[in-house]
């Protein structure tokens, strides 16, 4: 049990020195910073320009959808790369799986732009049925 | 060290078979996507190419099973990554029970008042997503893939819970949801991440092997049982083991009434399965090392199961929303089946063990879907899941408040229903262990006695409570579905009894032999020094 207690002692160890680099870093931050208050210092960075508003404002839901998109497409580069490192190796073989893997991704692509959450400029919601097929 | 064959790149139609039914739920959605493209959203068509995946699906399932029975289980991707799938008796169980869900899930959205909705290919592909992620759960071996799979069952899980857009509870639900199961997932990855850094290996069968030469090491022990504990974390949040299931009430109450079915059977038997093969294959590891290492983990599988079922009994008595109750009885009824997780590493046990939790895994299935169906129908023709709404139902839908009861019955775990069967299975498996393991059967019994209270109360609202409101008129087809779930709990509970424990032991045989041939395979490079851990430097 000697050496279960030994590691035990090492993880608290290394529990501790990881708290105190934080606390003290901060702690000594406090010590030798200047204190100089500004109202400007509470204001929302944006780009170095004066902030418009206040930050707290419901964003348009597009940005999610794009956002969820970008996610989607960025994984799938992701997961492109390992397979062009070996390519050579599979031939075409390789070439097949990889079309069917972004076959199935493209269907997905395709059914977003048919539905139009690819357009940035949608019907105002609430006013006009979501998609054009909603009519018939 | 990479096998770099044509093989490896483009699997064999051989073995693609053994994988078809994820296969046949895949191009379901791919199909969904594409006809909805070309004739517009579109909600009927939508279900018939559910319904037609699922029947591809149960026939391409049929066949692997012949062929498993035939040749022995199937490991897909052998040469590289060994495990990466496992195509055994208790995948293609597990995929039928899945296929079988799906079905009943599915007619329960058609007979609701789904069938104008707009967002029904999302809908699916969300579902059947979600299928295909809990049927590669339950056969792999592989820490990322058992990762990745979670990952793939659980995502669509969260979209589901909050698909009603509109609905504030839906919305508050899968918030808790996703916390709670993003938390747990990164917890779970860490776990992996360490038994990798320990093991060198990701494949849990060479883990098995390798556990007494790593862990002879001083300082190894300890960290192992972490990594376990943060493995198990995921999967507990899943099986909504106690420490973790503090998200299943309120999804179960916010989500729409066929996510909750879903979710309430599907995703936990997805979670125990995976958590059960995990400890077949460490118990499978060399004797000594099992009783050292693997030991003390059955106990502590062993205490959670027992606290699951008591919390899950009790937070159960107070609720209104049948939903909720429902919830809650399935958090207990999640207990008692973690329960056999205690026993898994006594080889002379494992046969019972598994045999108990196949047929408990297939009744629970028909007594949730029967409850839940009768919650959905009550739910959609009275607009609330609230018990007061199942006052006098015994007068207003005779059919309905029977079926009700008999699911009822059969959780509580009253003969001669299915579910006094399965759990009568389940404690016996128990008990033949002896022992400590006698305290769990007690505990059990114990849990059920008092949870008769609970199921008795919405009977209690069903027949003896006076209500003047008129009949209840409720489509055929829905009355159909769930007094079927009725009969199947009778017909279990008495003749069908006998060829349910027969085809259970068989599945379960055939698992075991899996097992050990594998582990025979195994045994001829365990020690080896390329799996050193980098811990060791």
């Amino acid at each position: 049990m000697g050496t279960n207690v030994e590691f035990l002692f090492g993880l608290l160890l290394f529990a501790a020195a990881g708290v105190a680099m934080i606390l003290g870093g901060l702690l000594l931050g406090k010590l030798i910073r200047p204190k100089a208050p500004q109202s400007e210092k509470g204001a929302a960075y944006e780009c170095g320009e004066p902030a418009v508003g206040s930050g707290w404002v419901q964003y348009d839901l597009r940005f999610y959808v794009v956002a969820l998109v970008f996610v989607i497409f960025d994984v799938e580069i992701m997961l492109l790369w390992p397979w062009a490192v070996v390519f050579k190796q599979g031939g075409a073989a390789a070439l097949w799986d990889l079309l069917f893997f972004f076959g199935v991704i493209v269907v997905g692509f395709l059914f977003l732009w048919r539905f139009g959450y690819l357009d940035w400029v949608r019907s105002v919601s609430g006013q006009v049925p979501r998609n054009e097929d909603d009519q018939n | 060290m990479w096998c770099a064959s044509i093989g490896y790149w483009l699997p064999s139609g051989n073995d693609l078979m053994r994988v078809g039914p994820d296969l046949a739920l895949i191009a379901a959605i791919v199909l969904i996507l594409l006809t909805t493209m070309v004739t517009g959203r579109r909600a009927l068509a939508t279900a018939v190419i559910v319904m037609l995946g699922l029947t591809a699906g149960f026939l391409l399932n049929w066949n692997a099973g012949v062929w498993v029975s035939h040749h022995g289980p199937d490991t897909i991707l052998e040469p590289v990554p060994a495990s990466m799938i496992i195509v055994d008796g208790f995948t293609v169980y597990f995929r039928f029970l899945l296929l079988i869900f799906l079905a009943g899930v599915t007619s329960f959205w058609l007979l609701g008042a789904n069938r104008q909705e707009k967002d029904s290919p999302e809908f699916f592909t969300l579902l059947l997503g979600s299928a295909v992620g809990m049927s590669l759960m339950v056969s792999t071996l592989n820490l990322l893939m058992i990762v990745v799979a979670m990952e793939l069952a659980s995502l669509p899980s969260y979209a589901l819970a909050a698909f009603d857009r509109n609905s504030r509870k839906g919305a508050e639900a899968a918030v808790k949801y996703v916390i709670f199961g993003s938390i747990t997932a990164a917890t779970m990855v860490y776990g992996v991440s360490l038994l990798y850094g320990l093991f060198g290996t990701l494949n849990l069968a060479e883990i098995a092997q390798q556990m007494p030469f790593v862990l002879a090491e001083h300082g190894r022990t300890p960290l192992f049982y972490l990594a376990i504990l943060a493995f198990a974390v995921g999967v507990g949040f899943k099986i909504s083991a106690v420490p973790f299931h503090f998200w299943c009430p309120d999804v179960f109450e916010g989500a729409r009434v066929e996510v909750t079915m879903w979710l309430s059977v599907a995703s936990k038997a997805a979670g125990l399965c995976l958590l059960l093969r995990v400890m077949q294959t460490l118990a499978a590891g060399p004797t000594g090392a099992v009783g050292e290492y693997v030991g003390p983990i059955a106990g502590a599988i062993g205490l959670f199961a027992a606290l699951t079922c008591f919390v899950g009994n009790l937070s159960a008595y107070r609720q209104t929303s049948v939903k909720r109750l429902l919830a809650y009885s399935s958090i207990a009824h999640a207990g008692y089946m973690l329960m056999l997780g205690a026993i898994l590493l006594r080889p002379e046990l494992s046969e019972g063990a598994w045999t108990a939790i196949i047929a408990y895994l297939l009744i629970y299935m028909f007594m949730n879907l029967g409850a839940f169906g009768v919650t959905a129908l009550v739910e959609h023709y009275s607009g609330s899941d609230h018990i007061e709404q199942f006052n006098g139902l015994g007068r207003r839908a005779p059919w309905l408040a029977v079926a009700m009861a008999v699911c009822l019955f059969s959780l509580v775990g009253l003969p001669p229903l299915g579910g006094f069967l399965a759990k009568w299975w389940l404690l016996w498996a128990l008990a033949d262990g002896g022992g400590w393991l006698w305290a769990l059967v007690i505990w059990a019994c114990l849990n059920t006695a008092f949870s008769l209270f609970y199921y008795a109360r919405i009977i209690k609202h069903m027949f003896l409570t006076e209500d003047t409101r008129e009949k209840m008129r409720v489509p055929m087809s829905g009355v159909a579905i769930v007094q079927l779930c009725a009969v199947v709990l009778i017909l279990t509970g008495t003749i069908l009894a006998a060829p349910i424990r027969t085809a259970a032991t068989r599945y379960a045989q055939g698992l075991l032999q899996s097992r050990t041939a594998e582990t025979l395979t195994l045994t001829d490079h365990a020690p080896d020094e390329t799996h050193e851990s980098m811990l060791h430097h």
